[in-house]
C-alpha cells in the first residue's frame, strides 16, 4: 500500500504542478466564493445588506494572546476564534444598536476553507486528467469528493446570527435553514468530526482519483511498454 | 584594578542618582467589557465608564505613583463575545448576567492555564423578575400554557432563555414549543410586527416593548422563583498582578450604585442619553420599588442559583465542569467595602423581596413638566390620571405595582380589578387578576376603563 499511496501522492503532485496556475486559481476562486455565498445567503435571508464593517488587528491579538497565555496547549483554541474581518448589520432602533447579523472572517476557519478548496481543486483537476482509474472509481470519488466539501463547508461557515451570548458557529447556518434551536446544539459537538469526515473523503478522492495514468501528458510511460500500472499491480482505488 | 575601581566608582554614582532621577513610568491597561443594552449591568458598566468613577478610585499612590492607567471600554450586546475577548486577554473584566458568567467561569476552567474570578454582583432581583415572555400587544394569549404549539423566540444563551427552558418545563410544555433563537432587537421586531407568536427576552427588552405598546408580558421570571442576578469576572492573572486596582473597581461599581439609589430621576434621564434606552423604561428597573436591587455582595443564595443555572446549561449545552471554590471570591468587594468604610456583611444580609419592600409604596406619575408625582391610593392615582388628560398635559408613563409579586409595572399594561366595595388593585398578569376578581367579586378592567370612572361628568 505504502509503495501505492507514494505513486498516487506523486501522480497527484503533478496533475496539480501541471496546472498550477488553474489549480491555485480555483483555490482562490472557491475560497472567495465560499464567502461571498455565505454573506449572499445572510443577504437573502434578512433582506438587507450590511451597514456595517470593522477590521480587527489580528497579529497584535495573536501576539497578545501568545504572551498573556502560560499554557502553550490554550492558544490555538483562542487564537482560532480570533476576528480579522467582520460585515453585518447593525439594527438601530434600540439603544445604541444591536448587531443583528454578521459575516465573520476568521483566519483559521479561512485556512480550512483553504485546504478544502486545495483539496477540491486537486481533485478537479484529477477528474479531468486522464488517470487510468474506472469510470465507477470517477463517479463514485466525484460523489465523495462533493460530501466532503459540504461537511467541510457547513462546519466552516463563521455567520452570527443571534446577538445575545452567541458567537460565530457553523449551526447558525443550520439554524438559518430552519433546523430547531434545540436539535441545532445538539448536534454542534459533532461539528469537529464532521470536518475530519469531510476532510477524510476528499482526502480519500483525491488518492481514489490519482491512480497512475498508463498515458498522459504528465506521465511517460505507456501500459504494455514494460511500465506497470498500479491497476496490473492489483491495486484498484 | 583601574577598571575595577571605575565600575565601583559608576555604580555609587548611579546608586546616589537614582532616587533623584524620575521612575519610568509603568503603564497599566485595563480593558472592561460591558453592555449598554442590559440594564442589570450598568453599575459595573456604562455609569463608571460615563461618571470617571474607575479614575477616581484607581491607586495613585505607594507603588502606582509613576502608574499611568490606559482606560478601555468595549460595549457588547451579550455576554458571550466578552468571555472570548477575556480568554484573548483583550479584555481584563467583563460584566454581565448569571448564566453567560457561568459559561465565563466554565470556559476559563477548561483551559490550562487562565481563570477567571467573580469578584462581585452588580444587581439582583430575588425573585428572577427581569427576564419576562411577551407576546404581541394584540395577541389573545394570556398565560404561558397557550403557548402550546406556538413559536417562541429567545436569545439563546442567555439568562432569559435559561427562565425560559425552566418555564416550560415547570409547565409541561417543553416538548410543545417550536424554539426559535432570535437576538433582542430580531425579537423585539418581530413582536411588534406580530410575526413570533412569543418572545422571551432579557432585562429591559420586556419593558421597551411594553412602553412601546407592541408587546405585553405574559410571564415574569420571577415566576421560576430564581434570582436572577449580574456580576462581574476578572482575569485571575489581572487581579493578582494588580488586586489594588480590581479592589478600586469594585469601589466604583458601589458608588455607581449608591448615585443611583439617591438620584433615580437624575440618574435615567442621564442613562438615556448614555444608552439610547427611554428613561421611562429605565425607571422601572432603578427607581425605588424598581426591578433592579443594586447590591455587589456576594450572597449565599446567589452561589445556589447559579449552581442551579450550571446545571440547566450542563443539560442544554454541555458547557464544562465549573468549580465555584475556585472560581468565587469575596476578597476583592469585601476589601472594597472596607476601604469605603462600609458593613459588608450587613448588606450580605439584607436581600430585598419586592413582595413585601414594595407593600404600600405609593403609585407615580411621571409627567412630562412636573417630574415624578406620587400617590398614595390608586383612587387618587386614578382621579389625577383623569385630571391630566382633561387637560391635556402630557405624561410619560405611570407606575402601579403588581399585587401578587410587589413588581413595578406600566400602569399601561396592567390589570385592574374593580371590587365590589369599591377598592381597585393592579396585576401583571391577567390569570392573576381574574383569580382575584372573583374572589372579591369583582371585574378585571383596563386602565383606560377604570381612569373613565374618575373623569368629572357636566
Amino acid at each position: 500500500m505504502a509503495p501505492d499511496l507514494g505513486a498516487r501522492l506523486s501522480t497527484a503532485g503533478r496533475v496539480v504542478r501541471s496546472r498550477f496556475g488553474l489549480w491555485l486559481l480555483l483555490v482562490a476562486g472557491f475560497t472567495l466564493g465560499y464567502y461571498l455565498l455565505l454573506m449572499a445567503s445572510l443577504v437573502v435571508r434578512f433582506g438587507a445588506l450590511p451597514n456595517y464593517a470593522i477590521a480587527y488587528n489580528w497579529p497584535a491579538s495573536v501576539w497578545k494572546i501568545f504572551r498573556s497565555t502560560p499554557s502553550f496547549r490554550d492558544v490555538p483554541p483562542i487564537v482560532a476564534e480570533e476576528y480579522l474581518l467582520e460585515f453585518g448589520y447593525m439594527n438601530y432602533d434600540y439603544g445604541l444598536g444591536i448587531s443583528e447579523w454578521a459575516l465573520n472572517i476568521i483566519p483559521y476557519k479561512v485556512l480550512l476553507v483553504m485546504v478544502l478548496a486545495a483539496l477540491l481543486a486537486a481533485n478537479i483537476l484529477l477528474l479531468k486528467a486522464r488517470t487510468s482509474c474506472s469510470g465507477g472509481t470517477r463517479l463514485k470519488s466525484a460523489a465523495a469528493t462533493g460530501l466532503g466539501a459540504g461537511f467541510v463547508a457547513l462546519t466552516s461557515a463563521t455567520m452570527s446570527w443571534v446577538v445575545c451570548c452567541a458567537t460565530p458557529t457553523w449551526i447558525v447556518g443550520l439554524s438559518m435553514l430552519g433546523l430547531g434551536v434545540s436539535t441545532a446544539f445538539w448536534i454542534e459537538p459533532i461539528g469537529p468530526w464532521l470536518t475530519m469526515a469531510g476532510y477524510g473523503l476528499l482526502a480519500l478522492s483525491t488518492l481514489g482519483l490519482a491512480e497512475p495514468a498508463a498515458t498522459s501528458r504528465f506521465g511517460t510511460g505507456t501500459p504494455g511498454r514494460g511500465r506497470k500500472t498500479s491497476s496490473q499491480n492489483g491495486v484498484h482505488a | 584594578m583601574k577598571h575595577m575601581r571605575l565600575g565601583f566608582g559608576l555604580g555609587l554614582a548611579l546608586t546616589a542618582a537614582l532616587p533623584s532621577m524620575p521612575a519610568l513610568a509603568k503603564t497599566i491597561d485595563i480593558a472592561i467589557g460591558h453592555q449598554s443594552m442590559c440594564t442589570d449591568t450598568y453599575t459595573a458598566g456604562i455609569v463608571v465608564k460615563e461618571k470617571q468613577l474607575l479614575e477616581k478610585h484607581l491607586p495613585k499612590d505607594g507603588a502606582y505613583a509613576d502608574v499611568e492607567y490606559n482606560i478601555t471600554w468595549a460595549d457588547y450586546s451579550s455576554g458571550g463575545p466578552i468571555t472570548n475577548q477575556m480568554l484573548a486577554n483583550k479584555l481584563n473584566i467583563g460584566v454581565m448576567g448569571d448564566y453567560p458568567l457561568i459559561v465565563n467561569g466554565a470556559k476559563f476552567q477548561e483551559t490550562d492555564s487562565l481563570r477567571t474570578l467573580y469578584i462581585a454582583g452588580t444587581g439582583y432581583n430575588l425573585k428572577g423578575s427581569g427576564n419576562a415572555v411577551v407576546v404581541p400587544a394584540a395577541s389573545d394569549i394570556y398565560s404561558l400554557d397557550q403557548l402550546k404549539g406556538k413559536s417562541v423566540s429567545t436569545p439563546v444563551g442567555s439568562a432569559a432563555w435559561g427562565m425560559l427552558l425552566k418555564a416550560m418545563q415547570d409547565t409541561g410544555i417543553t416538548e410543545e414549543v417550536s424554539l426559535k433563537n432570535q437576538s433582542p432587537a430580531v425579537g423585539a421586531a418581530n413582536i411588534a410586527a406580530g410575526k413570533i407568536d412569543a418572545h422571551s427576552d432579557f432585562c429591559p427588552w420586556s419593558e421597551i416593548m411594553e412602553f412601546r405598546g407592541t408587546g405585553r408580558k405574559i410571564y415574569d421570571g420571577s415566576e421560576t422563583g430564581v434570582p436572577y442576578l449580574h456580576g462581574v469576572v476578572v482575569r485571575q492573572d489581572f487581579a493578582e498582578e494588580h488586586p489594588e486596582v480590581v479592589t478600586a473597581f469594585l469601589k466604583a461599581v458601589i458608588e455607581a450604585g449608591n448615585w443611583i439609589e439617591e438620584n433615580p430621576s437624575e440618574a435615567v434621564d442621564l442613562m438615556e442619553k448614555w444608552t439610547g434606552v427611554e428613561k421611562e423604561v429605565l425607571y422601572i428597573y432603578f427607581s425605588n420599588g424598581g426591578h433592579l436591587t443594586l447590591d455587589p455582595t456576594i450572597k449565599d443564595k446567589w452561589v445556589d442559583a447559579l449552581k442551579l443555572d450550571h446545571t440547566v446549561l450542563v443539560k442544554e449545552k454541555a458547557i464544562p465542569p465549573l468549580d465555584f471554590d475556585e472560581w468565587i471570591t469575596e476578597d476583592y468587594i469585601k476589601a472594597a467595602y472596607a476601604d469605603l468604610g462600609m458593613d459588608y456583611e450587613a448588606d450580605k444580609a439584607a436581600i430585598v423581596d419586592p413582595e413585601t419592600a414594595n407593600a404600600g409604596l405609593p403609585v407615580e406619575i411621571w409627567h412630562a413638566r412636573d417630574g415624578i408625582l406620587q400617590y398614595k391610593t390608586l383612587p387618587e392615582f386614578l382621579k389625577a390620571v383623569a385630571e391630566f388628560q382633561g387637560t391635556g398635559a402630557k405624561l410619560n408613563a405611570a407606575y402601579v405595582y403588581d399585587k401578587a409579586t410587589g413588581l413595578k409595572l406600566f400602569a399601561k399594561t396592567a390589570y385592574f380589578v374593580l371590587g365590589e366595595d369599591g377598592a381597585y388593585e393592579t396585576f401583571l398578569r391577567k390569570p392573576d387578576a381574574e383569580a382575584h376578581a372573583a374572589e372579591v367579586k369583582g371585574q378585571v378592567i383596563d386602565l383606560p376603563t377604570a381612569v373613565a370612572a374618575f373623569i368629572p361628568s357636566e
